[in-house]
């Protein structure tokens, strides 16, 4: 958990809001529930630890690791 | 880059292309589906959260077609017949669907007069048995010739949006009844007990059973045309270029992602601007628990007076495995006031549990919101609205379109995908040989 922790420092998983639908398949495969919102999903990132499941499941690709 | 060599390349695993894989599978083809995600379905798949089994979409299946799907490529899921599975509730009185007869009471009981009543049932009738209306004109504006009763407006604008997720003013009346007729081939509706991937599921299974593969997390990056015909794809798969040969392709990628996987060069401008006319149709998901049902019954209701919340059921009163035990789940579905964005949905959302509270009055004391879900753009409830669809053949010969897009006028949501992929298998068998 303290190397996901470092990790953060460098990057951060966020959603586009103008690409996101809101369908919430993100928040369906989170493991901690980082995935907040209706209609327009936010990824809080104290929660966050970096996993990117919701990268991956994101239908139309509005889920994105930053800098 | 890798090759791999197949009779049909299918681009996008939602039920259009899973029901073609199964299809082809079954009559000796090879198939190859791609899909993208980490899961096969789209739409009519069922993911597990939190004890609960939430589907992408698909919720309500009709047996004559998704039963008969599954039948004829060998394969089940369970499905639990719902008779009447629409209720109509109208001024506190509940009117089950199913039969003229009831909508003649609806009507009845909402007209000013008994010639007002006749009026409009004698004009429905002769859409359904003599002739339907034009395309050209709006259902609002057909229904307007007979009558302006509020009342009546509002319980066809309920069963539109339900149905369509379309307004009045925008469902053409055309599409409205060839819709109605249509469905008259769909008697047997109900639930996929453990939820709509168990659909998808069934058809992976049919097609992997006929040694056709379904690789997922595995994206196109190209539909291949040389001289003017398809040739296959180059997809992408744990980090590694496939070069897909096929006969033919089959996109269930969505009308505008297939272009873009073509290229317009490939295409005749007429196409892409018949592409680009076509817009997808919203729809909101409210999702609640309680420990107790907060409805009785299997039937979902329509609420003819609400202001966003139109459809509402419970299916763990049918399916209890979709809430964990001792877990009730609610399914509430709204409609923005137009399926034409922008959208307001934190306030289309409000006006929905509104909705929800008026309906049922002990909703706070019981029952908690779990989520709310929107679909849209992309990731739709349909990829089309009624009455705007394209062909199954693109321009590239070889290459076909299936999904709800293509679905011919009268078909919609995941019966229209299945049937879009039984025209566009039919056709491949008549052209194409397997190898």
């Amino acid at each position: 958990m303290q190397q996901l922790h470092r990790r953060r420092v460098e990057t951060k998983v966020v959603v586009n809001k103008e690409g996101c639908v809101g369908c919430g398949i993100c928040l369906t495969f989170c493991p901690v529930d980082a995935l907040k919102g209706w209609s327009v999903l936010e990824v809080d990132q104290d929660e966050c630890i970096d996993c990117l499941k919701c990268c991956d499941v994101c239908p139309v690709d509005a889920v994105m690791v930053e800098p | 880059m890798k090759q791999y060599d197949c009779d049909v390349a299918i681009i996008g695993s939602g039920i259009g292309g899973l029901a073609a894989g199964a299809l082809l599978s079954n009559a000796g083809y090879r198939i190859l589906v791609v899909e993208k995600l980490p899961f096969a379905g789209g739409r009519c798949a069922t993911l597990d959260w939190n004890g609960y089994k939430v589907d992408t979409g698909v919720s309500l299946v009709v047996d004559e077609a998704h039963g008969d799907l599954c039948r004829e490529v060998g394969v089940e899921f369970e499905f639990r017949a719902v008779d009447p599975l629409l209720v109509c509730h109208h001024r506190g009185k509940d009117y089950p669907l199913g039969s003229p007869e009831v909508m003649a009471t609806m009507i009845g009981d909402v007209s000013r007069d008994e010639a007002e009543a006749i009026r409009v049932l004698q004009a429905l009738m002769r859409g359904v048995t003599w002739a339907e209306p034009s395309c050209s004109m709006s259902l609002y504006d057909w229904l307007k010739q007979y009558t302006d009763n509020s009342s009546i407006l509002a319980i066809f604008h309920s069963l539109v949006v339900t149905l369509s997720g379309l307004t009045l003013s925008e469902m053409p009346a055309g599409a409205y009844f060839r819709m109605i007729t249509e469905s008259t081939l769909m008697r047997t509706s109900g639930y996929p007990v453990h939820g709509g991937g168990s659909i998808s599921d069934a058809l992976v299974q049919a097609i992997k059973k006929e040694g056709g593969a379904v690789w997922t997390r595995c994206p196109a990056a190209q539909i291949k045309v040389s001289d003017g015909r398809t040739t296959g794809a180059l997809v992408s798969k744990l980090g590694e270029e496939y070069d897909i040969h096929a006969l033919a392709v089959m996109s269930n990628a969505g009308p505008k992602q297939t272009v873009e996987l073509v290229g317009q060069e490939h295409l005749s401008s007429g196409y892409v601007e018949d592409v680009g006319r076509i817009k997808s149709v919203p729809i909101i998901r409210l999702l609640a628990a309680s420990d107790r049902p907060l409805m009785e019954g299997l039937s979902a209701l329509v609420l003819c007076e609400a202001r966003r919340l139109f459809l509402v059921w419970c299916p763990s009163n049918g399916c209890p495995d979709v809430a964990p035990t001792g877990k009730h789940l609610l399914s509430g579905f709204a409609f923005p006031p137009s399926s034409v964005p922008p959208y307001d949905f934190e306030e289309d959302i409000k006006l929905a549990l509104q909705d929800l509270r008026d309906h049922l009055p002990d909703f706070d004391k019981y029952g908690d919101v779990l989520r709310v879900d929107t679909f849209h753009r992309d990731w739709a409830e349909f990829g089309t609205r009624a009455g705007y669809c394209l062909p199954i053949k693109t321009p590239v010969e070889g290459l076909y379109l299936v999904g709800d897009a293509s679905a011919p006028l009268g078909w919609w949501g995941s019966p229209g995908a299945i049937k879009s992929a039984r025209l566009a298998t039919e056709d491949v068998m008549q052209r194409y040989t397997a190898a």
